[in-house]
């Protein structure tokens, strides 16, 4: 278990440090200087920024200042354009809460709901809430989520009026978290679908697999031989979809969040190209990353502590 | 021995539904279990052998559909009893040792948890010492060495025979009366083939358990079995002691199977069945292994033979027993070695 | 029947005397032996195209597909307008059909909020008998307000002009624009999924078959690569490259590739240890045949399938690079920039919205259920069950 935990976090080290490069490379790369096409930019501030963003060093020496920056002193550039001279990290800061709290509530809503359903769906194999289900899958696996959101965003919200049309940052809770339901409902649909597809392949392989049957043949009820064997059994592999489907979330509430004006990272992100401030923007896809990558690592492990194969240093799929 | 009988069925039909139609597996199957004794049930595979004792467990699949018949147990029929009474003797009274220790395995539980699990059902308030105890004592019983710390083990830390002992610990966790044995030995290697049967005669004799024996190896079938039926496309073809059908075979199904049989004496060539069991959504009219009998008769493609009742014990649903039949020549292999047997006892 | 046991020193008459004659033993060769085959052996792909057929929905999704791959083809030349000719003064003109407008749908009419009752007769402010109906009476400081239909084409006065899907911000027509941007995007699609492809079974292959320390390296490269959301890849990438087609596709291919490559290793890893192949070896077949020729065909239904999936997967993520503001550059259309350009007047006009979505939606059902029915079929295991 030790070796598996250090292999994976080194891993981790290994693409946190490869995609701080990429971006270091990327913002050098993006065409036109950071502030070349700012008329309103005295000259003596332009170099002072310059002066203070290391632009005036050799490329080595930038890109070893740029990753201590980062690591060391949480320095991950300043604003260009948003609000000039603020700390990236600090606007980040600002903009966490917000996402999270939208991504966080789409999973914790999508993973019963999938389970439920796919549940469902297992159980009843081919017959009519199987079917139902499948089809209902199909449709949030298919459509994208920003069409959900723009369906959401004209009938309940704007034509019935049920909702509101814009997230509520300022109003009291019970406000805010009406303006939120919409937004976790767009996220919802896709992940609520692609857990149900997993759940009910792996469930339907579980309940005709032997140990079913043993478990049976024990003495078992149905009912208990599903909860003890087939249903853990099943769950376990969720796992692996879990990082697939959070990413997706988050990339998801990139568009969600901008639909919605949810004052979050994927607002900023957009915001941010539109206003051609450079490093806010690598700022928020490294934040993107980490927590991509955190997730995976998070997975991975718990993964390991789940399947005793994993965990134990089996070799192979058994 | 009493002769006491204490499972037995009558006249067992089962169809599964398919895409295609009905597969007609178990075709009139009727045999007794007698308490003590050990019966084999021969066939290969696809001959409706598992199914038969699936339906005695009460876990056939959903699309299967019992067409006629009985399994009496305990002075009632089985078939027509509730999930609820099948759930009072599923385990604790009939247990079930599987083909493939492998895939019978939960493969994320504690090999312990899994025999507790079943411990626990016979007694739910046991204690968790207590049930560790009695698992432990109960793997050491089928030869699990070290069984303390193999107790919270994974089955993928057991090797194949290993296996196999939880599987047999697992069955003989509620102390059932009826051991079934659904092949298994075949997943196993060779060596190890014949200590797990050795562990199965010893823990009936000590259990004084009454074992229903499935297997398509008629080798194994030979250390094990006191009575023996073959079955072939759903039905069971010939019946008798483990003496009558090795040394008096009767139908021509039963033969071709001992002579296929390899063992250490034979010197002549073995020989193998041709073709393939019939499709068993349209059985054949008359007798199901006539496209595959050498010695075929006319009458084995017009009409189902009954039952010819050769001795007290023996019974085969062969025409080549009729009297007008010409007499069935047996395979060369097996008139040799039938001719060795009885020289040497 | 079956069932009756006679006892073999009794028998009743009605065995007993069954005639001599139907105890002869047949012939060895009149009855089969070893059964030959009776059917002709189907080919795994006919086998396959035949149980596809057999899926409806699969089949559905076929033909949607293709009317929709059609229309990108030719739907842009139907339209008597170019995606990209502009009319200043017809802008955001609804929908207009020959035909539909007689039974009332797509008949080009719109409803003005807000205006004065009393104007309604001022036909410099309606022209052409634009009115079609009021509503929505109220009254507001002294003023009678309603809600006004009209016929937008005779409002503008362009009654002779059809839109059918209306037009934009700058009055450019929509059908051709849809179709245009249909066309677009499936082009993405299919280049980085075909790339993706390429260098999947390439890098797949490679990692696969010599395995090893080479094969461990290379997996730890796509892991990384993986670490990343396409999200922030694609963003990097257009931001540094530009926002054109070229590199959208290739950004879509920074990481498309690496679950085909993943895939087929994993074919490769199975079949490199099986017998035939190492017979094959040992017979001196040189490594690139044994690549091409032996193990690599065993995973064509899986790549087929493998593109059919992905390619809604790119197609989404043009869309959504076109959301966020990195979509194709103007006045090159596609779906996604149809889609975020009609978000920001939704309500208003929301005809611009609904034309690409339904577009959209449809496709990537059509093409999961098409993706879906072929994995079905392509799957060995299933093969023969039905």
């Amino acid at each position: 278990m030790g070796k598996y935990v250090l292999k994976r976090v080194g891993l981790m080290v290994l693409s946190l440090f490869i995609i701080i490069s990429v971006a270091f490379f990327a913002l050098r790369l993006i065409p036109g200087g950071p502030y070349d096409d700012d008329p309103d930019l005295a000259p003596e501030a332009q170099a002072a920024l310059i002066a203070r963003m290391n632009l005036d060093k050799p490329l080595p020496v930038q890109y070893v200042l740029f990753i201590k920056g980062i690591l060391m002193e949480n320095n991950w550039g300043a604003s260009l354009k948003l609000r000039p001279g603020i700390s990236a990290f600090d606007i980040i800061k600002e903009r966490v809460p917000a996402t999270m709290l939208l991504n966080i509530m789409s999973l914790l809503i999508s993973l019963p709901l999938g389970i439920l359903a796919g549940t469902l769906a297992a159980l009843y194999k081919s017959k009519w809430p199987d079917a139902l289900i499948s089809v209902l899958v199909i449709l949030c696996i298919s459509v994208p989520s920003f069409i959900f959101a723009t369906l959401l965003q004209y009938f309940p919200a704007y034509r019935w009026e049920l909702f509101p049309l814009l997230f509520n940052a300022t109003g009291n809770t019970a406000a805010r978290l009406k303006s939120m339901i919409l937004p976790v409902m767009a996220l919802s649909f896709g992940p609520i679908a692609t857990v149900c597809r997993y759940l009910r392949g792996e469930l339907i392989e579980t309940l005709s697999s032997e140990y079913m049957l043993l478990a049976r043949t024990k003495g078992l009820k149905r009912a208990q031989a599903i909860a003890r064997h087939a249903f853990r059994n099943s769950c376990v592999p969720l796992a692996n979809i879990i990082i697939p489907m959070f990413t997706n979330i988050m990339g998801g509430s990139l568009v969600v969040e901008t639909l919605f004006s949810v004052p979050g990272i994927g607002t900023l992100i957009v915001d941010s190209i539109n206003t051609r401030d450079y490093t806010v923007t690598m700022a928020a896809l490294l934040f993107y990353s980490f927590i991509s990558v955190m997730t995976i690592l998070i997975v991975d492990l718990s993964y390991g502590l789940i399947d005793p194969r994993i965990r134990l240093g089996a070799k192979g799929n058994e | 021995m009493d002769n006491e009988t204490i499972l037995s069925v009558n006249d067992l039909s089962i169809s599964f539904k398919t895409l295609n139609g009905m597969v007609r597996a178990v075709r009139g199957v009727s045999f007794d279990l007698k308490r003590g004794e050990t019966v084999a049930i021969v066939g290969e595979s696809g001959s409706g052998k598992s199914v038969t004792i699936k339906a005695v467990m009460g876990i056939l699949a959903g699309n299967a559909v019992i067409d006629s018949g009985s399994i009496m147990y305990g002075g009632r029929d089985l078939i027509k009893a509730s999930e609820k009474d099948y759930q009072s003797i599923r385990g604790s009274k009939i247990g079930l040792i599987f083909q493939d220790p492998l895939s019978a395995l939960n493969p994320i539980m504690k090999i312990g948890r899994q025999i507790t699990e079943a411990l626990r059902l016979s007694d739910p308030k046991i204690s968790r010492a207590d049930a560790r105890k009695k698992a432990v004592e109960l793997m050491e019983s089928v030869g699990i060495t070290d069984a303390d710390r193999r107790f919270d083990q994974y089955p993928f830390q057991f090797s194949g025979g290993m296996r196999q002992r939880v599987v047999i610990a697992i069955a003989l966790a509620r102390d059932p009366e009826i051991l079934i044995c659904d092949e298994p030995t075949t997943a196993l290697d060779v060596t190890v083939q014949a200590r797990i049967l050795d562990l199965i005669n010893e823990i009936k004799q000590e259990r004084k358990l009454s074992v229903i024996f499935i297997t398509h190896d008629m080798g194994v079938v030979a250390n094990v079995a006191d009575r023996i039926n073959v079955m072939y496309a759903g039905k069971i073809v010939e019946k008798g002691t483990a003496d009558e059908i090795f040394l008096e075979p009767a139908h021509p199904y039963t033969q071709a199977l001992l002579a296929a049989m390899p063992d250490l004496e034979t010197s002549e060539r073995l020989m193998s069945i041709p073709g393939t069991p019939p499709n068993m959504i349209f059985p054949p009219k008359g007798d199901a292994f006539a496209e595959r009998n050498a010695h075929a008769l006319e009458i084995d493609f017009e009409e189902e033979p009954p039952y010819f009742k050769i001795s007290d014990t023996h019974y085969a649903a062969t025409w080549a027993l009729h009297p007008k039949a010409p007499k069935l020549e047996m395979p060369e292999v097996l008139r040799n070695r039938i001719a060795r047997i009885k020289e040497e006892a | 029947m079956s069932n009756r046991v006679y006892d073999l020193k009794n028998l009743p008459p009605e065995i007993a005397d069954i005639p001599e004659s139907r105890f002869r033993e047949v012939p060895k060769a009149d009855h089969v032996m070893d059964a030959e085959f009776e059917t002709v052996a189907r080919g795994f792909f006919k086998d396959a195209m035949f149980r596809l057929s057999r899926n409806k929905a699969a089949v559905v999704a076929f033909v949607i597909l293709i009317a929709l791959i059609f229309m990108a083809i030719v739907g842009p030349s139907m339209s008597p307008y170019s995606f990209n000719q502009q009319f200043t003064e017809y802008t955001f003109m609804p929908p207009r059909v020959q035909g539909l407008e007689k039974i009332g749908i797509l008949d080009g009419s719109y409803t003005l909020k807000n205006r004065a009752l009393d104007s309604l007769g001022d036909s410099s402010k309606y022209p052409n008998d634009c009115i079609i109906s009021y509503s929505n009476e109220r009254s507001v400081r002294g003023t009678t307000l309603v809600d006004v239909k009209v016929n937008y084409y005779k409002y503008v006065g362009c009654e002779d002009k059809y839109f059918w899907l209306g037009t934009d911000e700058l009055g450019r027509d929509q059908w051709a624009r849809l179709w245009r941007g249909t066309r677009v995007s499936l082009i993405i699609a299919f280049a980085a999924v075909l790339s993706d492809v390429v260098i999947g079974v390439v890098y797949g292959a490679i990692a696969g078959y010599y395995g090893g320390r080479l094969d461990l390296i290379m997996m730890r490269i796509c892991d990384i690569i993986n670490a990343f959301p396409n999200v922030v890849i694609c963003t990097i990438f257009i931001l540094v490259f530009g926002s054109g087609m070229r590199a959208m596709i290739l950004a879509l291919i920074v990481r498309g590739w690496i679950p085909t490559a993943r895939m087929i290793r994993s074919q490769f890893l199975r079949f490199r240890g099986r017998e035939y192949v190492m017979a094959a070896q040992t017979m001196g077949v040189p490594n690139r045949a044994l690549i091409f020729r032996h193990i690599l065909p065993n995973s064509i239904g899986p790549i087929i399938t493998r593109t059919m999936i992905a390619i809604p997967d790119a197609i989404f993520m043009e869309s959504f690079m076109a959301y966020i503001g990195l979509g194709l550059a103007p006045p090159e259309p596609s779906i996604g920039t149809l889609l975020s350009r009609g978000q920001r007047v939704l309500m208003q006009y929301p005809h611009l919205t609904l034309f690409p979505a339904l577009t959209i939606s449809v496709l990537m059902i059509a093409f999961n259920l098409f993706g879906n029915g072929l994995r079905d079929a392509l799957d060995p295991t299933q093969r023969g069950l039905d």
